[in-house]
């Protein structure tokens, strides 16, 4: 009687503190989602995997033929295919990561009525299926860049910071916007309409050279102007990158991110009574 | 003995919102409850009416005890066990449990239709809890649980609803929790799966699991439960053993042998149900002669013969019809010429339904099958065993029964 109890339920609310045990307690759960999701995504299909590649590859090709060939897009002095096809990769994974990850908690609902687990798994291993596509046609970019006989120098020390930031900006931009697009259906929408703007005021196909300098901090109000500029830079060394410009692209990753994840986290426990 | 859960204090608040029922969920209703409320106070829509699913719940469960718990539709038996499985949190108060808990709020939770029923036992297995190396240990005999062998590595949208269930529930079934909770999950499958899973049950509570039980099955509670707790629109009413609940819960469903049905009638009614008399108020005997008196009002002057079903059923407490009782028109033409009150007496010679409690539903069908007036389960009657010793030779079931005339070869 007087030992402490496995588990104590009253009506506070679950507190981001809760965040990285609960991400320990239910990792095994977490990676079986993800596995879930790509099996059922792929499952039945011809080709399989192969689609991952097909998407951002047959963009950048259409990219490459429209900005590159007819309308001369500078490119940092890289060959423009190779330009936007790495711009289209990382894009690749904070895009479609969002946008799988709105519809995350209503296509579990079944699930999450019946069964307890941090509603946030539920968008997070979304965006980890999407790391998966991510990383295939990673390997796509360097074949790529390997063709154009383009070898990364001391930059490449930036390689993995990019990505990882990459991947914890979309998982949080991620959590909030789940629980949001869970709450009211309307901003599915929304976000759809907001990441195709966004495509467009990312430097994914065109380099941030092209911005006059006054009109530049705007330009980097954008969270992800930052990384897809770190990325690159990481990958070909003398590419566009503006330090001022990436560190108020970083801070405002900051507010954003801590902005999704305090909407996650009101909206966590009164989600299923909503739902 | 030690406790297992502790509830102090619970209760449970629902909001419901205006006439679309589901709360601000879209821009549009935000924005115009926004802008109405500037624009003029009166045209917000009103504030969300309260429902309190639990009003201060307390009670204390101790370690291997078999709890059911018992109360209608809406009582709030579900919004308990999804509180005790931290899907939903409490408006007030705190529970506290002490063990393991194994939910079986749904069978099959986290199936994918798209994946084999191995890749589901995985899953499904690590949502309840289990780890990767447990499911793993325990494969071979949920497997062997399920009888579905040879089905395994076949995507379960291929399985019969069966062997779905079957797989659904040996999961569940192998998940060794400390404290179990089920809802309703027994009537998987065939009988002899039912049999199965209920000698599973019994094996849980013989190793000492804490079990909390919900069904609508009064049976399955009093024969695996100890101890019931009755809930009756969001507070507990009773609490004891099974033996002295159960009886009290029926005895709240029981209605009186009479019953007055005295609403106003639609704009459009012809015919209305007024009173219902079950047996002259006497107690009703299993192959004995049983009466029912049923009082109609009419607001339609109907052709000579009236082309209409009067008649009554008797259903389970499931709802499922057993027996469907109607007035014989063919031989016997209704004469409805005049508006106002007419009674009718049914006579069942022999009532073949076994002992046991029942409900009744009420029908007038026009000639075209449609509903003109249908009181669904308004009344329960107790159907008892007959007094006389040699009668009693009886089939332990629910339903028609019946002593058949044979030969011998």
């Amino acid at each position: 009687m007087d030992k402490t109890p496995t588990s104590t339920i009253t009506p506070d609310r679950s507190s981001f503190a809760q965040l990285p045990h609960d991400f320990f307690k239910y990792k095994n759960l977490l990676g079986l989602i993800i596995w879930r999701d790509i099996q059922v995504r792929y499952r039945q299909t011809v080709i399989g995997l192969f689609w991952v590649i097909l998407q951002p590859a047959t963009s950048a090709l259409i990219f490459a033929f429209v900005f590159g060939h007819l309308v001369h897009v500078a490119s940092d002095g890289l060959p423009y295919l190779v330009f936007v096809y790495s711009g289209t990769v990382i894009w690749g994974l904070f895009a479609p990561g969002i946008e799988r990850s709105c519809g995350s908690i209503l296509n579990d609902e079944q699930l999450i009525r019946k069964v307890y687990f941090p509603r946030w798994i539920l968008p997070l291993a979304s965006i980890g299926s999407t790391f998966i596509d991510f990383l295939v046609s990673l390997v796509l970019l360097f074949l790529c860049n390997g063709i154009f006989g383009i070898w990364p120098g001391w930059t490449f020390i930036f390689f993995i910071p990019a990505i990882a930031w990459a991947l914890i900006l979309t998982s949080v931009l991620g959590m909030g916007t789940a629980a949001l697009c869970t709450k009211y259906r309307d901003f599915r929408f929304l976000i759809t309409f907001l990441l195709q703007i966004a495509q467009f005021v990312s430097p994914v196909f065109y380099t941030f050279n092209l911005i006059p300098y006054r009109f530049l901090w705007l330009a980097y109000l954008n969270p992800m102007a930052g990384v897809i500029e770190l990325f690159r830079l990481s990958l070909y060394g003398n590419t566009h990158f503006y330090l001022p410009g990436f560190c108020l692209s970083l801070v405002s990753a900051l507010f954003a991110g801590g902005f999704c994840l305090k909407i996650a986290f009101v909206f966590e426990d009164e989600l299923i009574d909503t739902i | 003995m030690s406790t297992a859960i502790k509830i102090e204090n619970v209760s449970k608040r629902y909001l419901i919102y205006g006439p679309s029922q589901q709360g601000y969920n879209n821009l549009k209703e935000i924005l115009t409850h926004g802008m109405l409320s500037l624009l003029d106070r009166a045209a917000v829509p009103p504030a969300p009416r309260e429902l309190w699913a639990l009003r201060n719940i307390s009670l204390e469960i101790k370690a291997g005890e078999l709890v059911g718990l018992i109360g209608r539709n809406g009582s709030g038996k579900s919004t308990l066990l999804k509180l005790l499985a931290q899907i939903t949190k409490p408006t007030q108060g705190r529970l506290r449990l002490w063990g393991r808990l194994g939910s079986l709020l749904e069978v099959g939770a986290g199936f994918h239709p798209e994946l084999t029923g191995r890749e589901n036992v995985y899953l499904s297995g690590t949502l309840m809890g289990m780890s990767k190396a447990e499911v793993r240990k325990k494969f071979d005999e949920i497997v062997s649980f399920s009888e579905i062998e040879s089905f395994i590595d076949m995507p379960v949208k291929r399985y019969s609803s069966g062997m779905y269930m079957r797989l659904a529930f040996s999961v569940a079934a192998h998940l060794d929790p400390d404290i179990l909770l089920i809802d309703e999950a027994l009537a998987v499958g065939d009988m002899a799966f039912s049999k199965k899973c209920l000698a599973k049950m019994r094996s849980f509570a013989d190793k000492g699991i804490t079990i909390i039980l919900v069904s609508h099955n009064l049976a399955v509670i009093a024969e695996l439960c100890n101890r019931c707790l009755f809930l009756e629109s969001g507070n507990l009413i009773a609490d004891g053993p099974v033996r002295e609940i159960v009886p009290q819960f029926l005895h709240l469903k029981n209605v009186k042998n009479t019953i007055n049905f005295d609403e106003s009638p639609r704009a459009d009614q012809k015919i209305i149900f007024r009173e219902l008399r079950v047996n002259s108020g006497q107690p009703a005997y299993h192959g004995q002669l049983f009466t029912i008196n049923i009082t109609l009002e009419t607001f339609h002057i109907f052709a000579e013969e009236a082309k209409v079903l009067i008649g009554f059923a008797f259903c389970t407490m499931e709802g499922v019809r057993l027996l469907s009782c109607f007035l014989d028109i063919q031989s016997q033409p209704i004469p409805l010429k005049q508006k106002g009150q007419v009674t009718f007496t049914v006579n069942l010679p022999a009532l073949d339904l076994s002992p046991g409690i029942y409900t009744l539903d009420l029908f007038v069908y026009d000639i075209d099958q449609l509903p003109m007036d249908y009181r669904g389960s308004c009344a329960q009657i107790e159907i008892l065993a007959p007094q006389n010793k040699d009668e009693t030779i009886l089939p332990n079931v629910h339903g028609m029964v019946r002593r058949c005339p044979w030969k011998m070869h």
